[in-house]
């Protein structure tokens, strides 16, 4: 995967403090053209204080931030060429969807007839042409939020901010929005900075996600190799599941208390602890030679096209993914395997 | 229990029982009687009839008081104190938004200090504060030494309608900072964000967004600015010198100088009739901004 051709975006060195709460810390990143960029973490972790800073609403106490080569910083927030969708959709509520559209059109001057020319595709593209005369109140959750959008897109900004854009929406909604954003990407050309503290919108989205913790960027990389490859504890829990067995490299082999030593790779060599995925491992019959521990399983839970087992090994609880065959009963012995390349090292807390 | 039984028993909890809703109504209907009602119909009345020789009124029944209503003396005064309530409302406002504007931004706590500090006035004596504007105004008063401090002045603005606009956008400024600072409040900061963020400036984004969505309270504040000023005497007395007569000065003097109370009633009838418009036109404009902020 090809990533950050020229960059778009540099950040550099962000620090930013509200009395005792660092905020930012030290936050350094570059954000590639027409890329589709997601902050995920935990609430609180300083996404939002992020964007705003970007977007010009927050001054940070340190730190760089360049776009396209020219210091943003010192660019007033009306004058960025950054478009931000917020958390809260901030709809003007005396204006119908076509005059909020239209407004940021209007203060750049351009002609009446382009405005309504730019304000009529964009309101198609997001399919609202119909509500165009309504006022905010009288539109659902959906609608509004379509509305944020049209409204930041239509300025055809070089960056476009979205904060928590679909954490306000139902389920099935909420996808449908997800595809849609996806799609509005593609056709707009337009560089996306999504916010989100849902993990499976950050990897099914974005195109690389920065992982924050804290203030600070714990990790950043595309999704794919986020799942197979975190560097932390942190980002290991906080995405997708695992089992997470701490401990150290011994003669080649991770010794953690309470499981036999595990055969491991040069990899794990100064490790934390190790996390295996729950497709990872397998279950295995009582003669079968690959089965490296014994355990009792203690739960099932039933996800539709797999099954998660939990599996316990003395005080530790393994996760198995089943995507086949029967599953095992509440109670029964099994045994499990994998490979030698499913420990995953994780090198820092 | 079944349905019907079940609505039965709602609806006699959420009753009350006539006596409980007697004795909660009656007090209020009373106060409206006695306070409200029996001095319109009685203003009305004396309106139409003659002036007694010393005081009240007795029969006929005349339209001569009504009748010279019309006259350009009284309609001048009516006039020139619309526009001195007017005036007085509309630099209640100026300085009035930005105050409020001021307070929204502080901390909580600050911002109770503030308010505080703007009703601070409303405890003291009415007159006290008009007498100290005097003493302000005066060609040896405070106001002109600063002037003369700066190799200008003496003005004097002591006896003048400039005073009496002062006076009453003074004494009834907290009646504007109040409403427009509630409305100021309840205004998501984050759409005044967005309309910065699309490329707004300081200007349009008054004009455009801080403007409009805060208009319920600026009315509020304005009608409460507006409605005593046009009414009040005491300033135009004690700030206006004799010739900076305010239609409450009028109405006063057919009262207690003129005893011509018909007459009296009539300029009392045309205020209230005004006002009656005002308040109206005020009802229809916030029935629009209700639709958007439902
Ligand atoms: N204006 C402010 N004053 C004081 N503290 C602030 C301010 N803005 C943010 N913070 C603090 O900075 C930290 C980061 O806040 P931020 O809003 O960026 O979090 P977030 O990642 O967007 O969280 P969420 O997912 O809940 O929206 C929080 O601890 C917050 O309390
Ligand atoms: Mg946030």
């Amino acid at each position: 995967m090809t990533v950050t051709p020229a960059p778009l975006l540099e950040i550099r060195n962000l620090d930013r403090s509200f009395g005792e709460v660092r905020a930012l810390k030290s936050v350094s990143f570059d954000i590639g053209e027409n890329e589709f960029f997601a902050l995920l973490g935990p609430s609180g972790c300083g996404k939002t204080t992020l964007l705003r800073v970007l977007g010009g609403f927050e001054q940070p106490d340190e730190g760089t931030v360049m776009l396209d080569g020219s210091d943003l910083l010192s660019i007033p927030a009306e004058r960025r060429p950054v478009n931000l969708m917020f958390q809260s959709y901030a709809l003007f509520p005396h204006m119908t969807v076509e005059r909020n559209v239209a407004y940021g059109l209007e203060c750049e001057k351009v002609p009446k007839d382009e405005i309504r020319q730019r304000v009529g595709d964009v309101l198609a593209t997001v399919g609202l042409t119909d509500k165009r005369s309504a006022l905010p109140n009288k539109l659902s959750g959906g609608q509004r939020q379509r509305v944020a959008l049209a409204r930041a897109i239509v300025k055809r900004p070089r960056l476009l901010l979205l904060d928590e854009p679909l954490s306000a929406l139902d389920r099935k909604i909420r996808a449908e929005m997800q595809m849609e954003l996806k799609r509005l990407q593609h056709e707009v050309g337009i560089t996306f900075v999504v916010v989100t503290h849902d993990q499976d919108e950050a990897m099914s989205l974005a195109d690389r996600v920065a992982v924050m913790d804290h203030g600070e960027v714990r990790q950043l990389d595309t999704p794919l190799n986020l799942y197979r490859r975190p560097r932390s504890l942190f980002v290991a829990d906080f995405i997708g599941t695992s089992t997470i067995l701490r401990g150290r490299r011994v003669n080649a082999q991770w010794e953690t208390p309470e499981l036999p030593p595990l055969a491991c790779g040069d990899d794990c060599e100064g490790a934390l602890a190790v996390a295996i995925r729950p497709e990872s491992v397998r279950l295995t019959s009582d003669s079968d030679a690959s089965t490296q521990v014994r355990g009792i399983v203690s739960e099932v839970f039933f996800q539709g096209d797999h099954a998660i087992a939990q599996v316990r090994v003395g005080e530790v609880a393994f996760l198995v993914s089943i995507r086949e065959g029967t599953l095992p009963e509440r109670g029964a012995s099994v045994g499990l395997s994998w490979d030698e390349g499913a420990l995953i090292p994780l090198v820092e807390e | 229990m079944t349905s019907s039984a079940k609505r039965e028993a709602r609806r006699s909890t959420n009753s009350d029982g006539p006596l409980l809703r007697a004795l909660t109504t009656i007090p209020a209907l009373a106060y409206l009687l006695i306070f409200m009602a029996v001095p319109l119909v009685l203003v009305i009345s004396y309106a139409f009839l003659t002036s007694g020789r010393f005081g009240g009124v007795r029969l006929p029944v005349s339209f001569e008081s009504i009748a010279r209503l019309t006259q350009p003396l009284y309609r001048d005064v009516l006039f020139t104190s619309i526009l001195t309530a007017g005036a007085a409302t509309l630099i209640a406002f100026l300085l009035g938004f930005p105050a409020a504007l001021v307070i929204t931004r502080l901390t909580p706590k600050w911002q109770t200090v503030a308010l505080i500090a703007v009703v601070l006035p409303f405890w003291t004596n009415f007159l006290i504060r008009t007498y100290a504007w005097i003493v302000l105004l005066n060609r040896e008063g405070l106001f002109n030494h600063a002037l003369a401090n700066v190799g200008l002045g003496p003005i004097d603005v002591l006896y003048t309608r400039s005073a009496v606009v002062l006076g009453l956008s003074y004494a009834y400024i907290p009646l504007m900072v109040l409403p427009i600072y509630a409305s100021l409040q309840r205004l998501d900061p984050s759409i005044l964000e967005a309309a910065r963020n699309l490329g707004a400036g300081g200007w349009r984004r008054f004009r455009t967004v801080l403007l409009p969505l805060t208009m319920p309270g600026i009315i509020t504040g304005a009608l409460f600015v507006f409605i005593p000023s046009l009414g009040n005497f005491v300033i135009a007395e004690l700030l206006g010198g004799g010739n900076s007569q305010m239609i409450g000065n009028l109405i006063r003097d057919q009262f207690l100088k003129a005893r011509d109370w018909p007459f009296g009633s009539a300029l009392s009838l045309l205020v209230l009739a005004l006002l009656v418009i005002i308040v109206m036109a005020q009802a229809r404009a916030s029935r629009r901004t209700r639709e958007w902020s439902a």
